[in-house]
């Protein structure tokens, strides 16, 4: 019983707390003089116009976490329990996304059709190519992004991401119906509001969410960017197939490696099965003769897993 | 103190109001920590290396003398998900009072299943087995009794119910939360009870909440659950999304878990001076706690007599215009907002529509002094003479 429940609280272990850091208590001792602990208030509201700042994208909704953000998405665009959604092929998916599209009772597809919901999961930068509206779980931010309004864009926010939060998300989206209805939804007055939607949530995105949120923009965002984009040089220099870094504009950089023949691809599905490389959320794409390897560089892809990743 | 001599001193008929706009009374209980106290909590965990939610946890659980607490990153969740856990397999509907917090039915949605409203009941504002057996059918899946503010819901009838039918139970009772029935604390009774650790709530966690229960099984499935895995609970596949709660939080709600008893005795004050000052109003009566369980005293609710000229809406109307949030008990009854899921007609609720025309929420917690109790109370008593006038 013991090893089970450690198992699943292993989501619990805390990260790097911020007790000591003067950057926090300055954000926190600001939540105890306004009094206001729960949604949307002073703090969320300067995290929101620096993350408009970083993406370029007109609305940024905080959300309390990537789930119940995704979640409420899909509600927003109408889906319904049994509803297909299209998720492009190739597409590794997380844990959380799976569990989302598990509890909504949703199909998966995998061939692109215009007429049901899409998500991508986009290693890179989200990008408009979809007719319809979609949405894309980018796994880093990109600087200067420049998506058209069919997206939203889901930032998870936690600490396998550059923001380093204990929980924490927000939605990008140039649509200001879909973020009227995402704010609504997420303080729980879409039914009683002046915005109707058919099932309500509650994703508030607290104050002290925003404290550290503000205070991981401010220290860890830049030392993570930093020490990623060395590793992500180090770990280029070492592979033997033609490998890029992708870098400056990213919140955390990106390694693109071109494999030359496509026989490759099934050896190293194979192997990252085995090593449960899902989290890591490597993605393939074939781009005309070549087959590319979008590897994130997160802080738990270490010099160990890569290794294993250069043994395939 | 400023009296009201007229109607039109009131801030409805263009008076000056008795609280200035950034000075506002509410209804919400806001407790805090001290910054100070909330960074040496914090500094403790991270020293000693400490799991804030396991550590909360098990003080939730010795706080209400059950076996296991489990903490969502929200009440809504951890409610939704837990109900996605109990339901019985096969079955969809959700059997609760139509007059309750206005968020359940979206709960209830939220869980995949549906909403199935039965009538409140007079005495205790709540429910008793009465109603639910009334509405309970071949698809019922689960009872969710919530207890109201103040009173309980009939705990020992619907028990009952609960084994006679084999449909589990589950208590919301966040209103109740840091109550006893019987002597013993709330948190054990039926499958599962609910607590919200919502700023407005007893205790203040920022945002969060919890499940506790005695069962074993259930615990294991809600931690799975949270977890955003599946489970097999109860014969059949039971599938969860990613909701824990956030360290930051579980810290916040553990300084609020330390000054608990204080928070209930600042309470219990305010009360005690609502429950002297109302005492000889003609029209106005305090719903009071029962003094032989402990209660949270986090609530002032007033039952306004139909039979006054100032009615419960113009008294609501006439507070808010002075600043002083009062509120109206859970209206609108959820038949009435949510009414797709009406089985038959509006006669069903008579009860429900009744109470929900009939009582008013006053303000007390954080940000209301003795003395602004002494002014809401000074308003409320012009407000009646020269209305009912």
């Amino acid at each position: 019983m013991n090893t089970e429940i450690e198992k699943y609280n292993a989501y619990h272990l805390p990260k790097k707390l911020y007790g000591e850091s003067e950057t926090y208590q300055k954000y926190v001792s600001t939540v105890f003089d306004n009094h206001y602990f729960s949604n949307h208030w002073e703090l969320a509201k300067i995290l929101e116009s620096e993350l408009i700042n970083i993406t370029k994208i007109k609305n940024c909704v905080t959300y309390m976490n990537s789930s119940i953000a995704l979640i409420s998405s899909l509600h927003i665009l109408g889906v319904k329990t049994g509803d297909s959604i299209n998720i492009g092929r190739g597409v590794i998916l997380f844990d959380w996304i799976i569990g989302c599209i598990k509890y909504l009772d949703l199909n998966i597809c995998r061939e692109f059709d215009s007429d049901i919901v899409s998500i991508v999961l986009d290693i890179d930068a989200p990008c408009g190519k979809y007719d319809s509206q979609y949405i894309s779980i980018p796994t880093r931010v990109h600087y200067e992004n420049n998506i058209n309004n069919n997206c939203i864009s889901i930032y998870n926010m936690d600490r396998e991401t550059c923001f380093n939060m204990d929980t924490g998300a927000f939605i990008a989206v140039n649509d200001d119906t879909f973020a009227h209805k995402l704010r609504h939804m997420r303080s729980s007055y879409g039914r009683t509001g002046e915005v109707a939607i058919k099932i309500n949530g509650n994703g508030r995105f607290s104050e002290m969410q925003a404290a550290e949120a503000l205070t991981s923009l401010e220290t860890d965002c830049q030392n993570n960017l930093s020490h990623n984009f060395t590793k992500a040089v180090s770990f280029a220099s070492k592979f033997k197939y033609k490998a890029n870094v992708i870098g400056e504009n990213y919140t955390s950089p990106i390694l693109i490696i071109k494999c030359p023949d496509h026989n490759s691809l099934v050896k190293i599905q194979i192997k990252l099965d085995l090593f449960n490389f899902e989290h890591e959320s490597i993605s393939f794409e074939i781009d005309k003769n070549d087959i590319l390897i979008r590897v994130p560089l997160k802080p738990s892809l270490n010099d160990n897993l890569f290794s294993c990743l250069l043994s395939c | 103190m400023k009296y009201k001599k007229s109607r039109c001193d009131f801030a409805i008929n263009g008076g000056k109001e008795v609280f200035s706009p950034d000075c506002v009374k509410t209804t919400m209980n806001l407790p805090a920590p001290s910054f100070n106290n909330y960074i040496k909590k914090l500094l403790f965990c991270e020293r000693e290396s400490i799991n804030s939610i396991d550590l909360l946890e098990r003080s939730l659980a010795k706080f209400h003398d059950t076996k296991y607490a489990i903490c969502f990153s929200s009440c809504f969740t951890g409610m939704a998900i837990t109900m996605r856990a109990l339901a019985i397999s096969g079955k969809k509907e959700v059997i609760l009072p139509s007059l309750t917090y206005r968020r359940m039915t979206d709960i209830i949605l939220w869980s995949g299943l549906t909403p199935k409203y039965c009538d409140n009941n007079f005495t205790n504002l709540g429910v008793t087995s009465l109603e639910i057996s009334k509405v309970i059918n071949k698809d019922t899946a689960l009872i969710l009794a919530p207890h109201p503010m103040v009173h309980l819901s009939d705990i020992d009838s619907i028990e009952e119910l609960s084994i006679n039918t084999g449909i589990p139970i589950m208590f919301d009772s966040v209103e109740a939360s840091g109550g006893s029935y019987k002597g013993r604390m709330l948190g054990s009774f039926g499958k599962a009870e609910s607590f919200s650790l919502h700023p407005s709530k007893l205790m203040n966690a920022c945002e969060g909440g919890y499940i506790t229960t005695n069962d074993k099984n259930l615990y294991l499935a809600l931690i799975k659950m949270r977890a955003g895995k599946s489970i097999e609970y109860n014969n059949s596949t039971r599938q969860g999304h990613l909701s824990k709660m956030n360290n930051y939080h579980a810290i916040m709600a553990l300084c609020s878990l330390d000054m608990v008893q204080n928070i209930i005795e600042g309470n219990k004050i305010k009360y005690e001076l609502y429950f002297k000052l109302l005492e000889d109003f003609q029209g106005i009566s305090l719903v009071c706690y029962d003094r032989k369980e402990k209660r949270n005293y986090k609530t002032i609710l007033i039952k306004v007599d139909e039979k006054l000229h100032l009615n419960r809406d113009i008294l609501h109307d006439i507070l808010n215009k002075e600043n002083i949030f009062a509120r109206k008990f859970y209206y609108p009854a959820q038949h009435v907002t949510h009414g797709k899921f009406l089985t038959k007609n509006y006669k069903e609720y008579e009860v429900a529509c009744s109470l929900q025309e009939q009582y008013l929420l006053l303000p007390t917690g954080y940000s209301t002094s003795c003395k602004d109790i002494e002014i809401i109370c000074s308003t409320i008593r012009q407000a009646i003479k020269l209305y009912s006038a």
